[in-house]
């Protein structure tokens, strides 16, 4: 339903996007991760049509969304700021929203603001940090798009509204058809609400894969041998060694999960134990790169 | 309905929401004929994809343990009984065999794990009536 088709974005003599290919279907969560400046607001902005790719296209429903803007009615996109809006009061902001979009439910809008206890006279200014993610949220849901992009929802929020924001998102979803992509740093929150799991890294796709999938492709183990690590697992080029404490060593095994198995069994280890693993220990294996900040 | 599920576990999320229901069933915290949360109810009170959630609702209706009347709800089977999946029973088979091996490497004699068996059967409700009828 959603269709990014080889599109590349320089900024600034930069390249941030580098073809891109992705789709999207309805009834589904997508996560999108990936480290600080590897392009994941600039995707996201231009899949909303506020950018224009350099090449490339993004279809919805077989429509380029910036040659037939119209189709923009049954898309909607939450920043990871509230500044545009901030100096206009809910009625202000409804209206806007009432004449952009077609379809928009006022008595949904309102209904909302009632369960999350919203005051409706003030400013946007006037709200706290949480009060206004929980405002974005409702706002962009109650547009009945089918496709809404969510830049950081949850982030600096505390734990209670955090909650509410993601039970909010998953009761629309289970409700009706609609499709939302998310990016995130919180993985926690990924590894246990989304279908698809978007890895990025340097303005590329890294992996587009269900979590199910993505842990089953690794394998976290705690292996000691007698002395260090034998010379013929070093080799292996499927191993990413992530501690080692005296002889005991933490390996992340990516693919050929059995052979590979089979092999550190093989050396006469002492002790060969699968941990438990996150999308934490994925990210930083297939991610991390330099430890910079870029 | 509280379920306890580990995202840092490698069983998926959705083999470890039909574990939990049917160990639930046999610590009877759900009887037969309870109505079970909603798909979107589930979700969102345990924080997962509503998708999960359906996956082990399929799974568990698969196996006979739940049933979904239309319009009406999920519930749980009025009377479950065991079905022979080969492949299952095979696994079971094989990793009882390691826990024996285990257990004796360990100096865990036959008695003690008997009386762990008859223990966590008691905890279960017994088990006899998914025995039975067989």
């Amino acid at each position: 339903m959603l269709k990014v088709s080889n599109v590349s974005k320089t900024i600034d003599g930069k390249l941030v996007l580098e073809k891109i290919n992705l789709e999207l279907t309805p009834g589904s969560i997508a996560g999108i991760v990936g480290r600080n400046g590897v392009g994941k607001s600039t995707l996201l902005r231009t899949m909303a049509g506020i950018l224009d790719p350099d090449a490339g296209e993004i279809y919805f429903n077989e429509k380029n969304i910036h040659e037939q803007p119209e189709v923009k009615q049954k898309l909607s996109y939450v920043p990871d700021s509230t500044e545009l809006l901030k100096t206009y009061n809910v009625k202000e902001i409804v209206k806007l929203y009432d004449a952009i979009y077609e379809n928009f439910d006022i008595i949904y809008f309102y209904s909302l603001m009632d369960r999350f206890k919203l005051p409706k006279n003030k400013k946007l200014r006037s709200y706290s940090k949480g009060m206004k993610a929980l405002f974005l949220m409702i706002l962009s849901f109650s547009t009945k798009a089918e496709f809404i992009i969510l830049d950081e929802p949850t982030n600096g929020l505390d734990p209670i509204v955090k909650r509410n924001i993601l039970q909010f998102i998953i009761e629309e979803v289970s409700e009706r058809q609609l499709c939302v992509l998310i990016s995130t740093h919180h993985l926690e929150e990924v590894e246990k609400m989304a279908d698809v799991l978007i890895m990025m890294k340097e303005g590329k796709l890294e992996s587009v894969t269900s979590i199910e999938d993505a842990k089953s492709e690794y394998r976290k183990v705690q292996v000691v041998y007698k002395n260090a690590l034998p010379e013929s697992i070093l080799q292996l080029n499927n191993i990413s060694i992530l501690s080692q404490i005296g002889r005991v060593s933490t390996l992340l095994i990516k693919g050929n999960i059995e052979v590979t198995m089979n092999h550190l069994h093989n050396e006469n280890p002492l002790l060969v134990e699968e941990l438990p693993m996150t999308l934490e220990d994925i990210f930083i294996s297939s991610l991390g790169g330099e430890s910079y900040v870029s | 309905m509280l379920l306890n599920l580990d995202p840092r576990s490698n069983t998926p999320i959705w083999e470890q929401v039909v574990h939990q229901i049917k160990e639930l069933i046999l610590k009877e915290v759900l009887l037969p004929e309870d109505k079970l949360p909603s798909v979107r109810e589930l979700s969102a009170s345990i924080l997962i994809n509503p998708n999960t959630v359906s996956k082990a609702y399929q799974e568990l209706e698969r196996q006979g343990i739940i049933e979904t009347l239309r319009g009406k709800g999920t519930f749980v089977s009025p009377n479950i009984t065991p079905r022979a999946d080969e492949q299952k029973i095979e696994t079971l088979r094989l990793q009882l065999k390691q826990l024996l091996i285990d257990a004796s490497y360990l100096g865990i004699d036959q008695k003690t794990l008997k009386k762990w068996i008859d223990k966590y059967a008691e905890g279960l409700g017994g088990m006899s009536n998914h025995a039975e009828s067989e």
